[in-house]
C-alpha cells in the first residue's frame, strides 16, 4: 500500500470516528455571522469603507484572503480577490478624510493569498494615506508600499529617464487615467545593486485621484538580499489594484486640498533682497529668485542660458563640511567646497557641479552651477546660479566661457549669501 | 433577513458535519476544529445576502475553512504546533496504530502542507483544485505535498515505496 493510500485510510477512518456537534456549530456559526455583519455596518459608518482589518505598525495582518473583514474567504480565479472583496459600496455618508486602515484593507484584500507583516499605514493628511507592508507568498518576502491621495488638480505621471535597464510603460485607459507601468532595479543607477528590483504601477485619473502601489524582491527597501528573482506580482497585477473601483469608494466624499495658488508674479522680499544683495542688472523674480538681466548676461557665449539665481536657507541636519563634500551621483559631478571671501569679509564656501557628457547619465546637454554657502553649522544659506548649453552646440570652449562666467558672479553671489544671515538682513 | 436566517440554516446544518471533519483533520483538536467551523460558517453567513450568496455555499465554505485555517496558523507563529495527540480509539479498517502514527506526523507538518494533504487525500481535491482553494500554484501544491508525504513516509519507515509516486496529481 502506498503512502497516499495509507494516509487516505487514515483521515477516512479518523473521520468517520467522530460526532460532529452539528446544531453548536450551525448555532455559533450564525451567531458570529450576524456579529461580523454587525462590525461591518459599524465600520462601513464609520470609515465609509468596505473593508476594515485594524493594523498598527508591526503588527501581524490576517492573510488577506478577502471577505469583508480582511479574513479568509475564496478568491476569483484570476488570482485577485472576488467580488465578496469589496461586498457593497459604502453607503454610509461621504467621509472627509482618506482612512489608511481602509486603504491598507483594500490592497491587501486585491492582493493574491500571502502572509502579510510589519504593516504600517498612516496618513500624511486628511486626503492622501500611505501603507507598507511585508508580503509573503511562500517564494519569498517582498516589501510592499504604497499611497492613496486626491488632488485638486490631476497631474498624469509620465516615465523617468532610465539607464539602469528597467522599463516603463504609459497607458491612458478609457476614462482618462493615466497608469503608469514601471519596472526595473531599484536604484536609478545601473550598477547599483541591480538585483534589487522595484516594480511599481502608478494610476491618476481626471478627478485627481492617485493610486500608487509599489513592490520589491526584498523584505525591506534597503539593506537585505533579495529573496525571489522577481517581485511577487505581475505589473498586470499591480495594474488591475490601481486602477480597482474600490479606491474611488474608498475616497468618496473626501474633499481635495485647494489648488496650490499660483504664484504669479508675487515677488517676495527675500526676492527683492536677493537681488538688490546680487546688484545691478537683477530682478527679483517670485519666493526666491532672482532673474539676470541682459547686462548680467553680457559674457556668456551665444545660445548658453543662465537660469535664476536662487536663495535657500539649508538645514542643520548637514553640516558644511557634509555639504561641501564631493560627489558624483546621476551624471552630476559636485566637486569638494573651496573657501574665500565674500566681499564683506565673511568666510563662504563656493561647490561647483556640472553634468557629464558621456555615460548613461548624459542627458543631451551640458549645465555647471556653482554654489555659494555662508553662515555656520548651525545656520546657513546658500545661493545658486546654473547656465546650460545644448548638446550640438558645447565646446570645451564654450564650457570654459560658461565656468568663467560664473566665477565672474561668485562675489555677487556671496554677498547676496551672507547678507541672508541674521544680523545682516537690513 | 429571516428568509436568509433560514436558507443558511439549512445549509449550515447540511454541511456542518463535513465541515468539521476537514477542520478536526485539519487541527486534532475538538475545540479548535468547534472554533474553525463555527468562524467559517459566521463568514459564510456574512455573505448570505438576499442580493447575493456564494454559487457554490459548500465549496466556499470549505474553501474558507482551509485557508482560515492556515491563517490562524501563522497568526499564531511558526514556532507553534498543532497537537499531534490523537485519540486512540477503536474505528475504521486501517490500522489503529499505524492511523494515530500517521495523524500524529500529519499534525506536526506545517499547516499549509497539513492543508494540501486534507484536501488531497480527504476532500479527494485534485492538484489544481487544492491549488485553486489554498491559493497556492499547482507546482507549489505538487512540490508541498511530495515533500509532505515523504515526511510521512520516513516516520512510517516506508522506504520501499516510491517517492517519485507522490505528490503527483491522481
Amino acid at each position: 500500500m502506498t503512502i497516499e493510500e495509507e494516509l487516505e485510510l487514515a483521515l477516512r477512518a479518523e473521520a468517520a470516528r467522530i460526532d460532529p456537534p452539528v446544531a453548536e456549530l450551525v448555532s455559533g456559526g450564525v451567531t458570529r455571522g450576524r456579529e461580523l455583519r454587525r462590525l461591518r455596518r459599524a465600520r462601513l459608518a464609520v470609515g465609509g469603507a468596505a473593508l476594515a482589518l485594524v493594523a498598527g505598525a508591526g503588527s501581524v495582518l490576517a492573510v488577506p484572503f478577502v471577505g469583508g473583514d480582511g479574513d479568509s474567504g475564496p478568491v476569483a480565479d484570476d488570482g485577485r480577490a472576488g467580488s465578496e472583496t469589496v461586498a457593497a459600496p459604502p453607503q454610509a455618508d461621504p467621509v472627509a478624510e482618506i482612512d489608511p486602515d481602509a486603504v491598507l484593507d483594500a490592497v491587501v484584500a486585491l492582493l493574491p493569498p500571502g502572509e502579510i507583516t510589519d504593516v504600517t499605514a498612516d496618513a500624511l493628511d486628511p486626503t492622501s494615506a500611505w501603507f507598507d507592508f511585508v508580503y509573503d507568498d511562500g517564494d519569498g518576502a517582498g516589501w510592499i508600499s504604497g499611497s492613496v491621495a486626491v488632488a485638486a488638480v490631476a497631474e498624469p505621471p509620465v516615465c523617468p529617464v532610465i539607464v539602469n535597464g528597467g522599463t516603463c510603460e504609459v497607458r491612458t485607459l478609457d476614462d482618462g487615467t493615466t497608469l503608469v507601468l514601471e519596472a526595473g532595479p531599484y536604484y536609478p543607477q545601473p550598477d547599483r545593486e541591480p538585483h534589487r528590483l522595484q516594480w511599481r504601477a502608478t494610476a491618476v485619473a481626471p478627478s485627481g485621484l492617485s493610486v500608487h502601489v509599489g513592490e520589491m524582491n526584498t523584505p525591506t527597501e534597503k539593506q537585505s538580499e533579495p529573496t525571489r528573482s522577481e517581485p511577487p506580482f505581475s505589473l498586470e497585477q499591480l495594474a488591475a489594484v490601481v486602477t480597482d473601483d474600490v479606491w474611488s469608494e474608498l475616497t468618496a466624499g473626501v474633499s481635495p486640498p485647494p489648488a496650490p495658488e499660483d504664484p504669479g508674479d508675487e515677488i517676495t522680499d527675500e526676492a527683492r533682497a536677493l537681488a538688490e544683495n546680487l546688484g545691478p542688472g537683477w530682478t527679483p523674480s517670485g519666493m526666491d529668485a532672482a532673474d539676470p538681466g541682459p547686462d548680467v548676461t553680457a559674457g556668456l557665449p551665444d545660445g548658453v542660458e543662465a537660469g535664476a539665481a536662487m536663495i535657500m536657507e539649508i538645514g542643520a541636519e548637514l553640516s558644511v563640511a557634509q555639504h561641501c563634500d564631493p560627489m558624483e551621483e546621476k551624471g552630476r559631478i559636485t566637486q569638494p567646497c573651496t573657501t574665500t571671501t565674500a566681499p564683506g569679509g565673511e568666510t563662504v564656501h563656493v561647490q561647483w557641479a556640472t553634468t557629464t557628457l558621456d555615460g548613461p547619465y548624459a542627458r543631451g546637454g551640458y549645465s555647471a552651477e556653482v554654489w555659494v554657502i555662508a553662515g555656520t553649522d548651525e545656520r546657513k544659506f546658500r545661493v545658486s546660479l546654473l547656465v546650460g548649453d545644448s548638446a550640438d552646440a558645447t565646446t570645451p570652449e564654450r564650457r570654459d566661457a560658461m565656468a568663467a562666467w560664473l566665477e565672474e558672479q561668485v562675489d555677487d553671489l556671496a554677498r547676496a549669501a551672507t547678507a541672508a544671515l541674521p544680523g545682516e538682513q537690513g | 433577513m429571516a428568509g436568509d436566517a433560514e436558507g443558511f440554516t439549512d445549509f449550515a446544518t447540511s454541511c456542518s458535519g463535513r465541515l468539521f471533519r476537514t477542520a478536526w483533520l485539519l487541527t486534532g483538536d475538538w475545540h479548535l476544529a468547534e472554533d474553525l467551523v463555527q468562524e467559517t460558517l459566521g463568514k459564510v453567513y456574512r455573505a448570505w445576502t438576499k442580493r447575493s450568496r456564494p454559487d457554490d455555499p459548500a465549496a466556499y465554505a470549505r474553501t474558507t475553512l482551509v485557508r482560515t485555517f492556515v491563517s490562524h496558523r501563522r497568526r499564531r507563529g511558526s514556532a507553534e504546533r498543532p497537537t499531534d495527540s490523537v485519540p486512540d480509539t477503536p474505528g475504521g479498517e486501517t490500522d489503529v496504530a499505524l492511523r494515530v502514527t500517521l495523524l500524529g506526523a500529519l499534525g506536526r507538518l506545517d499547516a499549509k502542507d497539513r492543508a494540501v494533504l486534507v484536501l488531497r487525500y480527504w476532500e479527494d481535491r485534485s492538484v489544481e483544485e487544492t491549488a485553486a482553494e489554498l491559493g497556492l500554484s499547482a507546482g507549489a501544491v505538487r512540490s508541498r505535498s511530495f515533500r509532505a508525504l515523504d515526511r510521512l513516509r520516513a516516520v512510517l519507515g516506508t522506504d520501499a515505496d516510491d517517492p517519485t509516486r507522490s505528490g503527483v496529481a491522481r
